[in-house]
């Protein structure tokens, strides 16, 4: 009977019933979508590269590796040896090590050098391969494979022809050797989106001012002398960790080996403030619309009096009263986080591919996180609780009043 | 000799809220089956007197007697539970909770009481008390606010009579009404009471509806003086 009364009350008071509800569903919907957006943000920051177990390049910071190595940022301190490379990559425990040569540039994109096994290896968000959305991968020698933001920015297409600088913000072009755009990868929300990828040789070519005959088309030749960086997979996770130390304690120069899931992680950290920022906002909207709703239930409780009063007279207990107000707050919490959730998927549904596409951010529809369910049972139960003030006050006033309340 | 259905003595009533407002009664009762009219001036203390009577109130001394039971024995629970079961209480006006419907207004004090009948009966019940009322059977799915004044009055007497009654008490319930509204309110409240023999207590300032009761008793002649009043 409760249930039915409250629910009946709660339909009557439609308009202001249904504003807090909006105001409060709002808040879940905002707390929630910053929320994903934050998982979704920090999924996609810490799947940049997956499937890689270490990498490799000249001794420096862990996080600065990470940063030129993956996200392009920043350059490095020194490089490391290709006869380094080789002899790592024939260690035992080595399946699979791929080369990366970085420092030129295009218009504000950079330019990267590898090899074919790139394309096999690199992997991103969940084990994802690169693919291609159009074209081919890297065949000729003044080939390149475009990210999907560098063909949106720039308006490039297959068989485009550009230019590519010497360094980065530089006027020195290798002019005399234009690319030519052999494929557009699709969007991978990763560093590579905005990465001209060409051959290995081809960096060694452009830089020894070499231009290839028939004679000259020769490996040796183009073998570069220095890389940026090296990706490297293990037979065995297990020997991750011994391989690291063998790279670490390299005789012959100085290198190091970082965990990308450690360093992407440790990098993750210098944005905690901001995170923390966001969730302390978060917070803050969902205690603003809770701390509406009793403003709403204490202002509405005058008018209510004569509705206590007569439940009063005709055999409702105080306690019954109580009970009343709190089920009714508990009742407009719950319709509140399910048409907040309720929104956030809908909206999530509608823009995933646009933040996905334009922000590179992938928010996931999936069922409820543990932390989103403690979140709506937590407003429900704040709700019960701020409740509890203005319920206790109509309690004392059905207690007061008695048969004396007139309108 | 029949119990009273009130029976108050040594009655001493301080309302915490305003220390000025003192109660004293050292005797009232009404006998079963009796109907009295209870008249007073705006402020002397009428809807005071129902609300303890009706267990809404405590008084700080004496005792209340209401259908048998005296109030101050019985836990805030039975009390209520009390009221629910044996007492029908009408309001000056708004008797009524505007979003339910009239059957669901009527049948509200049957769930407080625990009175465990069936539907069919309930329902039966209902439609006899409204026809006895003069209500069209068609209002009873209706919303009660959408209800005239006068029709809401008569829902709430069909209210006040639903369960057991042994006692109704009725604070002014004709105020609002027009004379010729308020003759055929009286007459229809005065059948059902008949017929399920309950008694009436019916606070008023309107001396002329004296004729229906069987005794009138005024406020003042009841309260013990104190100097101090509402």
């Amino acid at each position: 009977m409760i249930l039915r009364l409250v629910l009946k009350s709660i339909f009557a008071r439609g308009l202001v019933a249904s504003m807090t509800i909006l105001s409060i569903a709002f808040s879940i919907t905002l707390f929630l979508g910053v929320e994903k957006v934050r998982t979704g943000a920090k999924a996609s920051f810490t799947d940049t590269i997956s499937d890689t177990d270490l990498i490799i390049g000249a001794r420096s910071g862990s996080i600065q590796l990470l940063l030129y190595s993956i996200f392009h940022i920043g350059n490095a301190t020194n490089n490391l040896s290709w006869e380094s490379y080789l002899e790592i990559k024939k260690q035992p425990q080595v399946s699979w090590a791929v080369p990366i040569s970085l420092g030129d540039s295009h218009k504000q994109f950079r330019v990267m050098g590898t090899t074919l096994a790139f394309f096999e290896h690199y992997k991103f968000r969940n084990d994802q391969s690169l693919t291609l959305a159009k074209g081919n991968l890297l065949d000729g020698l003044y080939d390149t494979v475009i990210g999907a933001d560098v063909a949106r920015s720039l308006g490039y297409d297959l068989k485009d022809s550009i230019i590519i600088s010497h360094g980065i913000a530089s006027f020195s072009e290798h002019k005399d050797h234009p690319f030519q755009i052999t494929g557009v990868l699709e969007k991978t929300g990763t560093p590579i989106d905005r990465t001209i990828i060409v051959s290995l040789e081809a960096i060694e070519a452009i830089h020894q001012n070499w231009s290839p005959t028939p004679q000259s088309l020769e490996e040796e030749r183009l073998s570069p002398e220095t890389i940026t960086a090296a990706l490297v997979g293990v037979e065995r996770r297990i020997d991750i960790f011994g391989l690291q130390r063998a790279i670490n304690n390299y005789p012959k120069e100085p290198l190091q080996a970082i965990l990308p899931g450690v360093a992407l992680a440790e990098l993750w950290q210098v944005f905690s403030i901001a995170e923390k920022a966001f969730l302390g906002i978060s917070i803050m909207i969902i205690c603003t619309a809770l701390i509406g709703m009793l403003a709403i239930l204490y202002a509405s409780l005058n008018g209510r009096r004569r509705e206590i009063a007569i439940l009063r007279a005709l055999g409702a207990s105080p306690w019954f009263i109580l009970k009343l107000l709190i089920l009714e707050a508990g009742i407009i919490c719950t319709i509140s986080s399910i048409l907040g959730m309720g929104a956030l998927y809908v909206i999530l549904l509608i823009l995933q591919p646009y933040i996905n596409s334009n922000y590179g951010i992938f928010i996931p529809i999936l069922a409820p996180s543990k932390t989103e369910i403690s979140v709506i049972i937590g407003t429900i139960i704040a709700g019960i609780f701020i409740s509890l003030l203005p319920a206790y006050r109509a309690y004392t006033n059905s207690l007061a009043d008695g048969m004396n309340v007139k309108s | 000799m029949p119990q009273p259905v009130i029976k108050i003595s040594d009655l001493s009533f301080l309302r915490k809220s305003n220390p000025d407002f003192v109660m004293n009664i050292a005797q009232f009762e009404q006998k079963a089956g009796e109907n009295i009219l209870l008249l007073g001036e705006s402020g002397s203390g009428k809807s005071t007197l129902l609300s303890l009577i009706a267990g809404l109130e405590k008084p700080q001394d004496g005792h209340i007697f209401v259908a048998g039971k005296a109030l101050n024995s019985l836990s805030k629970t039975k009390i209520d539970q009390h009221r629910a079961l044996h007492l029908g209480i009408i309001f000056q006006q708004l008797n009524l909770l505007p979003y339910l419907s009239v059957y669901e207004n009527i049948t509200l004090p049957l769930k407080f009481a625990s009175l465990h009948k069936s539907d069919i009966d309930t329902l039966n019940e209902v439609k006899r008390l409204c026809t006895q009322m003069n209500l069209p059977l068609d209002v009873l799915n209706k919303a009660a606010g959408k209800l005239s004044v006068g029709q809401q009055q008569r829902v709430a007497c069909a209210r006040a009579m639903i369960g057991q009654p042994k006692l109704i008490i009725a604070d002014e319930p004709t105020s609002a009404l027009d004379s010729r509204s308020q003759d055929r309110f009286l007459e229809l409240l005065f059948q059902e009471s008949n017929k399920k023999q309950c008694s009436i207590l019916l606070v008023s300032h309107d001396k002329r509806l004296a004729r229906y009761f069987d005794r009138t008793v005024e406020m003042g002649s009841i309260l013990k003086p104190t100097g101090k009043t509402k």
